[in-house]
Parts: structure tokens; C-alpha cells; sequence
């Protein structure tokens, strides 16, 4: 369903990819190189920010209500995954 | 479509569930799960007997139908294999009920027990490679919890080590599978047999089918315990409690060994392509010479570990690393030796043609009959022999052979059972093992005939890995059981009957097994005529192309 | 409960946010038969939603204000203890009392194929008409299969948190 989009939105979801992947690579770098864990951490969070907005692009590209599932779904997890890797850090445990 | 097929997945799966269900009530869980137990064998019976006096049953999951639904099918190979489980499932269990700690038992032993027994039958009745893939895992995850089931440091290590490699091999299987999905468009194995005979009519090409063949081989041989796949086996046998680990030896693995008989003999031998320096026919060439390199190795290396080992468990580790060497022996012989007279069979009606498995020469059916007969074997005395070590333990509180010491005085019983398993495996008449020997022989002298170098060479394998298996069984016997009574055998006082009766009673079902080997022979003779019938087997499943040619 | 309460931020989020997830998780679980969803990733958000909770009011709260009940103190591992109760949060034994459910669900509703005759596993599908509000509902007997998947998958990841978060 592609085509159904403007010419001018479909070059733009296209950038947005391009962007948001190559970001997602930048943010990849940081978590490898560090070099504290907050550092680790703010880069994994952005990557998850990132591979949710690239799920909505997709569907927008695509047409795919699937992928806007698919992206609720990460979005839901990484704000999980977020609150607890911050409760470990400033307090050293999860769950008490 | 009989439901007698799926009988004993659902009888274990309605076990695990009642005993997860009865925790509160210990004795009810335990009754429930042998009852269960008792339930598997009975299925398992049945199904035996309606496939040896009948046709090959298959049932189709749900109502859809072959390729595109799940198959099971029950020919002679599997439930030779299903009975094979169902004599070592209710030894190991009912000796659990007794051994393992009531608190423990409780929680989750009995569940996972019988969600391990819904796996290894679904791995052996299932007629697609995805759904193995399924079983396996269902097999793999109780067993993690089993092999860790005492906590300590050692068995952690030992469980992490198990669960990371088979994990790891699990995850090259599901690769393999999605890469044969790929390449041959199909998942269930009849289909894939015709497929990869008649690659034209499909338009796939079959030579990325050897190395996706060739990885899916080497979990197998991973989960089977073979060199070089092998150094998870004493650890984890060591660290398990004794019921567990002679279900590991006498049943998991062997569901390895039935996956590469099932998928190398039935499903990837109808391949026919140019394998270069491996000769140009069937695949199973390709796979011929690795195998056989694999079981020279196991056989060597397991028997010389297990020479050298003062723990009685991990030297029956090591030993049933030497043992499946031994099976896979056979294997490798007949896989190596191109079929002379290899015709062709019209399938489904006559639509499609593949190559025959067995030859007129009856090397084939031979070599896999060795293969059973041997697995068979090694299935009731390895594990016969974890039990005694279990109620050793459980009579002197230690199995390290250098505190043992004098045991035939004190347990005559317990010492002639474990002298009987002893004997078997390294193979004197009249036990069983004598006649799964007996056949190895048979198959690497006949296969002397056609192609001396490789016949010779088993054969050698097969005298050294003899000598090998007396030079540990009598180091074993000599440095636990004969000889003056240790101090911790001579303070034992604990009696444990239940155990003991369970033991001698698997020590008698091997002589009767050795004696009464007829109807067993019959049995593993049909099996192997089974797993090399291509034309009945893809018959039986009968994939419909219906779509595929319009 | 520590020195350092999660902030009035936290808690006031989480309180919002939670019956989202629940929501999100029960329309996956119901669309599952026919739609991306199911049993499995509906468990997992329901799951997710009990450990935001856990992690944020910490593992009494459950208990004590949710359901009611008065949390018993409990033993630090490798501590000995007279009752066995005392090693685990209470709770646990529920979650486990879930997955046994689910799982019997899930065969249940598979057997029940076989007892009305069809093969292990058969699924229907039927069309109810005329409903209020929504004029039309699909049910789908496969909807049974996913109700006992997500309850293994709730009772299991909910055991797995209580009893790794009570050490």
C-alpha cells in the first residue's frame, strides 16, 4: 500500500528510516565503548526508542497494521526494562 | 487415523499435569505418577503391538493434512524406540519414588519427569523436523532442571555447562531447519524425502541440503553424547540424581540416536547428487566416513576416560560415550558402503519414484539392526547400572570407588545385579549384549566382502573398544565390590529394599532379553526394514500435492 | 521498603500505566487466534504489568494491599527455617497453582477434540450474531488453547519474579 502514500511523505518515512537506523548503529557504538554503565544504559534505552520508531515507519511504509503491534509491544517492555535497569542502578537491587 | 497413536503423548502430558495439580498431597502425587507411569507402559504396549501386526499408523494433528498439517507416525522404528523408553521410564521412575527426598519430589520432580517422557515420545513419533525440533526442546527443559535438581556449586556448573551447550545446539537446529524450509519448501520429512529424490519436478537444488544436513547432524550427534559433541556427558551425569541420569543414558540419548537413523537413513539418504571426493549417490556417503570417524573416536575416548575414573557415576558416563560409539558403529559401516543394487520404488501412487534404502544384500537392514540391538542393550544395563550406583548411594552414602570396597559380601543382590549390567556391556552370552556384540561383528565382517578397508577398520574399533569396556567394568567391580569391606560399607546399615527389588528386577529383564532374543531380533529386524522402507513410510504420511501442481 | 521510596513521579506513572498494559494484553490474548497475538506475548505483558508493580511498590505490596492478605515475614535464603512456608513469598504457590491450570487448559481443550471425535488439537470457529454493540463476535475454540497458554506463561514468568526478586 505504498503507493497510496504522497510522493513527498513516502521520501520522508524513507529519510526517517535511514535516520533512525543509522542512529540506532550510533547508539550501538556507545553501548559497546561506554564506558560507565549509565552511559550503557541511556544508549540501550535510545536504541529501543529507536527499533520502536522504526516499527511505526515500517507500518507506515508497508501498510501493516502488524508492525504498530509490534511496536506497542517493545515500547511497553522498554519502559519496563528502563524503570528496572534504573532501579538497579541507583539502588542495587530490583526488586525488595 | 487411530488414536491410539497419540496414546502415550497424552497419557505422560495428563501425568504431569495431575501430579503438578496433586502437589499438596505427596502420597497422591506419588500414587498419580506412578499410576501415570504404569499408563505410558500400557500405551506404549498397545501401540507396539498394533504396529508390529499392522500397517504403519499416522496421525494428523488436528485434521490437516500432510504437508501442510503436524504428522505423527508410528512405524516399526518408532515404537521399537517407544518400547525401548517405556522398560528404562517406569524403572527410573519407580526407583524415584523411593530415592528421591519427599520434599523434593514435591515440588516439581514428578512434573518435569513426565513432561521429559511427553517430549522423548513426541521425538520419536513426530513426522516433521520443525515438530522434532519442538520435542526435543520440551525433552531439553525439564532435564535442565533435573540435571541442576541438587544445587549444589558442582551440579550448578555441571547444569549450566549441559544447558548452555544444548541451547546452543538447539539454536543451530532451529538454523538448519529454517535453511531446509528454504532451500526444499517443505518441513515434513515423507515430503522432503520426495522432494529431495525428485529436485526437478520441485525446482529445488539439493546441495545446500548436505550442509544444512551436516549441522542438523551434529546437534543430533551433540545430543547423543558422540566425540567430539561429547564433553557434557560425565558432569552432567555425575551431577544428576541417579534416576535422572539413567534416563539421560537410557533414554534422551537415544533420541538422539533414532534422529540421525530417522533423518540421515529414511529422509536425507533419497538425495541422489555428486558429493565429489565422497563419491557420487546417495547422501548418506557424505555422512558415511564423518560418522565413522565419530565412533572410532567415541569408542577410544570414552573407554580410556572410563578407565580412569574412581567415581562410579562418571565412569559410567564415560562409558556410555564409548557405548554410543558402539552403536553408531554399525551406522557408519553401512552408510559408508554404496548401495550395488539401489532401484527405485513408485510412491504415492505411483506418482513419484525414490530410491530404495535397503539393498537385496541385507547389509543395510543389517547394520541398523547391530545399531538397535546395541542401543537396546546399552539403554537397559547403563541404566541398570546408574540405579545400582543410585542405591549404593543411597545404602553406603558414597559410590567413590576408593571408599567402596568388599560389597559382595555385605549386598550379594546388589553386586550381582551391577556384575549382570557389567557383563552385558561388555558382552558375554547369554545377556543381551552379547547379541547386540555379536551383530556389530556380524555387520563390519560382512561389510569386509564389499569394502575391506572400512570393515577392517570397524572391526578393529569394535575389538579395542571390547577390551576397553572389560579393562573398566572389572576395575569397577574389583575396586568396588570385591576385595575387603571399606569402612563405609561396613558401617552401612540402611537396607533399602524397594530399590534393590527395582534393580534386580531390570537385571532380570536383561537376561530375559539375552535369552528370549527372538521375538527382540524380530522386533529390531522390522525396525530396521522400517526406517529404510522410503516407499511405505512416505505412503503411509501421504503428502498431498495437490496444490503444488496446479 | 528501603530509605529511598521510588519518587510520587513513579508511583503516579505506574499506576496509569498498568491497566494500559492489562488492556494492551488482554486484546492480544482475544485477537490471537487470527491476528498477530495470542496467549504467549498477552502472558508475557501481564507478566510485565505484576513485575512493574514489584519493582516499583516492592513485593509485600501485592500481597498485603491488593489481595488483602498479611504478608509473613520471610526467611533470606540459606537461613533455616521451621516452616516451609516462610522460604517463599506466599504468593508463589498461587502463581504456580496458575500454570498448573493453564496447562490444564491447554490439554484439556485439546482432548476435548478427541472426545467430540475429531483428531488431537481440532479447532471451530463460530459466528455469533446480534450482540450489542459489537453486531457481530467471532468465537474461535482456539481461543481455549490461548487462555491456557497465557495462564502457563503468567503463572510461570510471576513465579520466576517472586522467588529471583525474594533473594
Amino acid at each position: 500500500m505504498a503507493s497510496e502514500l504522497p510522493a513527498l511523505l513516502d521520501t520522508a518515512v524513507f529519510a526517517a528510516l535511514v535516520l533512525a537506523s543509522g542512529l540506532t548503529l550510533l547508539a550501538g557504538y556507545r553501548v559497546i565503548v561506554g564506558p560507565t554503565t549509565p552511559d550503557r544504559v541511556v544508549a540501550l534505552d535510545t536504541i529501543g526508542t529507536n527499533v520502536v520508531a522504526i516499527a511505526v515507519l515500517y507500518a507506515l511504509q508497508t501498510g501493516e497494521g502488524l508492525f504498530v503491534t509490534v511496536s506497542l509491544v517493545l515500547a511497553i517492555i522498554g519502559f519496563v526494562s528502563t524503570i528496572a535497569v534504573a532501579r538497579f542502578v541507583t539502588e542495587g537491587d530490583i526488586i525488595e | 487415523m487411530s488414536n491410539v497413536v497419540i496414546a502415550p503423548m497424552l497419557v505422560a502430558l495428563v501425568t504431569a499435569i495431575l501430579t503438578l495439580v496433586t502437589r499438596a498431597r505427596p502420597r497422591l502425587q506419588r500414587t498419580v505418577s506412578l499410576f501415570g507411569g504404569g499408563g505410558y507402559v500400557v500405551a506404549v504396549g498397545v501401540l507396539t503391538w498394533r504396529v508390529f501386526s499392522g500397517p504403519v499408523l499416522t496421525y494428523q494433528l488436528s485434521g490437516w493434512t500432510a504437508p501442510y498439517g503436524i504428522t505423527l507416525v508410528a512405524d516399526q522404528l518408532a515404537a521399537f524406540m517407544l518400547a525401548m523408553s517405556a522398560v528404562v521410564t517406569i524403572a527410573a521412575l519407580a526407583f524415584s519414588t523411593d530415592y528421591i527426598e519427599a520434599f523434593g519430589q514435591q515440588i516439581v520432580y514428578h512434573p518435569l519427569f513426565h513432561l521429559m517422557v511427553v517430549g522423548v515420545t513426541g521425538a520419536f513419533l513426530t513426522g516433521d523436523i520443525f515438530n522434532l525440533f519442538v520435542w526435543f526442546e520440551v525433552m531439553l527443559m525439564p532435564s535442565y532442571v533435573l540435571v541442576v535438581f541438587y544445587s549444589g556449586p558442582d551440579h550448578t556448573r555441571a547444569a549450566l555447562q549441559y544447558t548452555v551447550l544444548n541451547l546452543i545446539g538447539s539454536a543451530v537446529m532451529l538454523l538448519a531447519i529454517g535453511g531446509i524450509y528454504a532451500t526444499t519448501g517443505t518441513l515434513n520429512m515423507a515430503d522432503l524425502a520426495v522432494r529431495l529424490s525428485n529436485p526437478e519436478a520441485f525446482g529445488i537444488t539439493v546441495g545446500p541440503v548436505v550442509g544444512l544436513a551436516a549441522l542438523l547432524f551434529a546437534v543430533f550427534a551433540l545430543k547423543a553424547g558422540i566425540v567430539p559433541f561429547h564433553f557434557w556427558v560425565p558432569s552432567a551425569y555425575e551431577a544428576a540424581p541417579a534416576p535422572v541420569s539413567a534416563m539421560l543414558a537410557g533414554v534422551t540419548k537415544k533420541v538422539g540416536v533414532y534422529a540421525i537413523i530417522r533423518l540421515l537413513f529414511t529422509v536425507f539418504g533419497a538425495a541422489q547428487l555428486d558429493l565429489g571426493p565422497f563419491g557420487d549417490g546417495s547422501m548418506l556417503l557424505f555422512f558415511g566416513p564423518i560418522l565413522l570417524v565419530m565412533a572410532i573416536a567415541s569408542a577410544f575416548l570414552g573407554g580410556f576416560g572410563a578407565v580412569g575414573q574412581s567415581n562410579l557415576d562418571r565412569l559410567l558416563a564415560y562409558s556410555s560415550i564409548a557405548q554410543v560409539g558402539f552403536i553408531v558403529l554399525p551406522l557408519a559401516i553401512v552408510a559408508t558402503i554404496p548401495l550395488t543394487d539401489g532401484g527405485t520404488v513408485a510412491v504415492l501412487g505411483g506418482e513419484f519414484t525414490v530410491p530404495t534404502g535397503a539393498g537385496t544384500d541385507g547389509l543395510r537392514v543389517l547394520g541398523i539392526v547391530a545399531a538397535l540391538l546395541y542401543a537396546l542393550n546399552h539403554a537397559v544395563a547403563k541404566s541398570l547400572l546408574f540405579l545400582v550406583s543410585g542405591t549404593i548411594n543411597a545404602a553406603v552414602g558414597t559410590i567413590e570407588t576408593d571408599e567402596l570396597g568388599g560389597l559382595t559380601r555385605s549386598r550379594p543382590y546388589l553386586s550381582g545385579a551391577f556384575l549382570i549390567g557389567g557383563l552385558s556391556l561388555v558382552g558375554i552370552p547369554p545377556l543381551m549384549g552379547f547379541f547386540g556384540k555379536l551383530t556389530v561383528f556380524d555387520t563390519a565382517a560382512t561389510a569386509m566382502a564389499t569394502n575391506g578397508t572400512v570393515g577392517e577398520i570397524a572391526a578393529v574399533t569394535a575389538l579395542g573398544g571390547a577390551i576397553l569396556t572389560i579393562a573398566y567394568v572389572s576395575k569397577a567391580w574389583n575396586d568396588a565390590f570385591w576385595g575387603t569391606e571399606s569402612m563405609a560399607v561396613v558401617r552401612a546399615t540402611a537396607q533399602p529394599l524397594a530399590l534393590l527389588s527395582i534393580v534386580v528386577v531390570l537385571a532380570l529383564v536383561l537376561v530375559v532379553l539375552g535369552i528370549g532374543l527372538d521375538p527382540v531380533y524380530e522386533g529390531a529386524h522390522g525396525a530396521a526394514s522400517a526406517a529404510l522402507d522410503r516407499g511405505a513410510y512416505i505412503d503411509a504420511v501421504g503428502p498431498s500435492y495437490a496444490e503444488v501442481q496446479s | 521498603m528501603t530509605e529511598n521510596e521510588p519518587t510520587v513521579i513513579a508511583r503516579t506513572v505506574v499506576r496509569i500505566v498498568v491497566p494500559i498494559i492489562l488492556v494492551t494484553a488482554i486484546t492480544l490474548l482475544l485477537q490471537g487466534h487470527n491476528a498477530p497475538g495470542g496467549g504467549f506475548i498477552g502472558g508475557v505483558l501481564t507478566a510485565v504489568a505484576f513485575a512493574l508493580i514489584y519493582i516499583i511498590y516492592g513485593l509485600d505490596y501485592f500481597e498485603t494491599e491488593i489481595l488483602g492478605r498479611t504478608a509473613l515475614p520471610r526467611a533470606l535464603p540459606g537461613e533455616p527455617v521451621e516452616d516451609e512456608t516462610q522460604q517463599r513469598p506466599g504468593v508463589t504457590k498461587e502463581f504456580s497453582e496458575v500454570l498448573a491450570i493453564g496447562l490444564a487448559i491447554a490439554a484439556g481443550g485439546g482432548i476435548a477434540a478427541i472426545a467430540l471425535g475429531y483428531p488431537f488439537l481440532s479447532q471451530a470457529v463460530a459466528f455469533v450474531e446480534g450482540i450489542p454493540l459489537f453486531h457481530e463476535i467471532e468465537v474461535a475454540s482456539a481461543l481455549v488453547f490461548d487462555l491456557g497458554v497465557y495462564f502457563v506463561v503468567v503463572g510461570g514468568l510471576l513465579t520466576i519474579v517472586a522467588v529471583v526478586g525474594a533473594e
